[in-house]
């Protein structure tokens, strides 16, 4: 049943963007748009066709820099989630800080977090993890306290500890929140590791959207951005498959 | 006979004055509107100033142009220019070959305002690399891609490439301060200051004065301007010409009017970019011919430049990518002539 819904869903979702590049393709021949301003989605996949080994491989790169990210990044989250769950004090203090990293503009922190982690992996992974941070921060949190009151004081006086209830009521309480917000951070850590990119990166998707737009190479940018895009769709499908599995007694497996 | 003809020659031009009389009051010239769109932030470079003082001076509107100023943040001017939504825009005149030879955008440069590479290589002052040879061994940064300029330093100073190790470092020259790059790429009108300022003094590697054929920053405008409205890119060039002569001529009124623009910035900083981008706009051909003259054989060069180190896709035509028809027109002797 899931299984013909999904292949449905993705039949409509593929028909929408077939129309779209028929519309497109189209458009930019009826008016003659040269390529430079929008390129027809037939030189995008032929361009796609060409370099695909690039864009595997790029894609690749920003992929693993993005999953490391969002390890870190709601790894992290999680854990100041469940201090901030268990006591007042922590959760007065830990918030102001968590909406103070939220606020801070990523673009412009971006080019620090290579001074501090040098070249390479470490810093696209920093930005994946800072952007991450709060979105899994919240839905942790919240999801943490929204156990049944009345199913916390039954297992109380079954004498069960605080993590006894934490592991056998609070989690199993708070994972739709946790999924809801691991799949906001998956598409947001993606976007994360491209912006490390940009601040300084000879390899990703991220360096080569940033490449094509100073070239006006607009075949190869959108050629990286639908590579981006299907890592998304496909980090997403992943994260439902999981989210049926765990919460198959869930109402919310079955709405998703 | 002769006289006869001569006195009835007199008489018909008398008799034709009044006709003839309104050639001496031109017919006024109606009033054009036109976006400039400086091609970064606002700030002390050249053909920034140029415009940001010709406006301030009324120079346009004494050229009955209404001039709207709009400055690019990522590179998007070159589209808008391309579709005339923006008439006068700033460029590299290897930017302008690159994009042309690459994309076909409709662009052309018609005042060559820098007459030398705008970017350098810098070490910190106190740094063992004194040759390019000692770039062996060592973390030599580019900014977004390995540049032409860059392999052909490497090749004019003999060092061989598999031992330098190269990395993109972006566009923060902090990264050079803490000693995470040996060798970090610069607009030489700018970061060599801003390091000064906190500190770390630099040397550069100048390739221009290792003999690599670079120019500048330009006066771009698209084809359709030039082909519809050749008066209006020539009444633009005009003002924006006198503003920077203007600008040379009293350099701190200059950064006065840019301080306008450049909201938050350091005056201290804009002044020293005014300063070395003036010097790097004036050579024998603009001291023969006017600030913003251009030279075809170093387009020539410059073409047959990038085309060996990889700077370019494929050839181009140079006649396509620049003109010089405004800037002869626009000086006699040197002199730029108001009118």
């Amino acid at each position: 049943m899931i299984a013909r819904r999904t292949l449905i869903d993705l039949g409509v979702a593929l028909g929408a963007l077939a129309a779209i590049a028929v519309i497109l393709e189209a458009w930019t021949r009826a008016f003659n748009v040269p390529t430079y301003l929008l390129p027809a989605p037939s030189a995008v996949a032929a361009r796609m066709a060409t370099d695909a080994g690039v864009l595997a491989r790029e894609g690749g790169i920003t992929l693993s820099e993005a999953a490391a990210g969002f390890v870190l990044g709601t790894g992290v989250a999680f854990a100041l989630a469940t201090v901030m769950a268990w006591s007042r004090p922590f959760e007065r203090t830990l918030f102001p800080l968590a909406i103070l990293v939220k606020l801070t503009p990523i673009v412009a922190v971006a080019p620090l977090f290579t001074l501090w982690f040098g070249f390479g992996t470490a810093p696209k992974v920093a930005i994946a993890a800072l952007i991450t941070f709060f979105p899994m921060l919240v839905n942790s949190f919240v999801g943490l306290r929204s156990a049944d009151l009345q199913e916390v004081a039954f297992l109380e006086t079954l004498g069960a500890s605080g993590r006894e209830i934490f592991r056998h009521l609070r989690v199993p309480s708070a994972l739709p929140y946790l999924f809801s917000g691991a799949r906001i951070s998956l598409n947001l850590a993606l976007i994360g590791a491209v912006i490390g990119e940009w601040t300084g990166a000879d390899r990703g998707l991220g360096r080569v959207i940033f490449v094509a737009n100073a070239n006006l190479d607009l075949t190869i940018l959108f050629g990286a951005v639908l590579v981006l895009a299907a890592i998304g769709i496909a980090a997403n499908a992943f994260v439902g498959a999981a989210e049926r599995r765990l919460l198959h007694w869930h109402p919310i497996a079955v709405a998703t | 006979m002769r006289g006869f003809a001569f006195l009835a020659a007199v008489l018909l031009v008398a008799c034709n004055a009044p006709a003839a009389a309104p050639s001496l009051t031109p017919t006024p010239v109606p009033t054009e509107n036109v976006t400039f769109m400086a091609g970064f932030k606002p700030q002390a470079d050249l053909p920034f100033v140029a415009v940001y003082v010709a406006h301030e001076k009324g120079y346009f509107r004494d050229q009955s142009l209404e001039v709207e100023i709009q400055h690019a943040t990522s590179g998007e001017h070159i589209q808008l220019l391309a579709t005339n939504r923006v008439q006068f825009s700033t460029g590299s005149a290897g930017d302008v070959m690159k994009r042309v030879a690459s994309a076909g955008v409709p662009i052309v440069s018609i005042a060559q305002i820098g007459q030398r590479d705008e970017q350098s290589f810098a070490v910190r002052a106190d740094s063992p690399i004194r040759t390019l040879k000692d770039w062996e061994g060592r973390l030599v940064g580019y900014k977004s891609t390995v540049s032409a300029d860059y392999l052909a330093l490497l090749q004019l100073g003999g060092v061989d490439r598999s031992k330098v190790r190269e990395v993109a470092v972006g566009f923060d020259p902090r990264v050079l301060v803490d000693g995470r790059v040996d060798v970090y790429p610069v607009f030489t009108a700018n970061e060599p200051d801003t390091l000064s300022r906190i500190g770390v003094p630099v040397r550069l590697f100048d390739p221009t004065t290792l003999g690599v054929p670079g120019l500048g920053l330009s006066f771009i405008t698209n084809k359709q301007t030039i082909d519809a409205k050749p008066d209006v890119a020539l009444r633009f060039l005009r003002a924006a010409l006198r503003g920077l002569a203007d600008a040379i001529a009293d350099r701190d009124a200059a950064i006065d009017v840019v301080m306008k623009y450049a909201t938050g910035e350091d005056r201290a900083h804009q002044r020293y970019m005014l300063d070395t981008e003036i010097d790097a706009a004036q050579n024998d051909l603009t001291r023969a011919n006017g600030i913003g003259a251009m030279d075809r054989s170093r387009y020539v060069a410059l073409r047959d430049f990038l085309l060996q180190y990889g700077g370019l896709a494929r050839t181009v035509d140079v006649d396509a990518v620049f003109t010089d028809r405004f800037v002869k027109e626009l000086y006699k002797d040197g002199r730029l002539v108001w009118r």
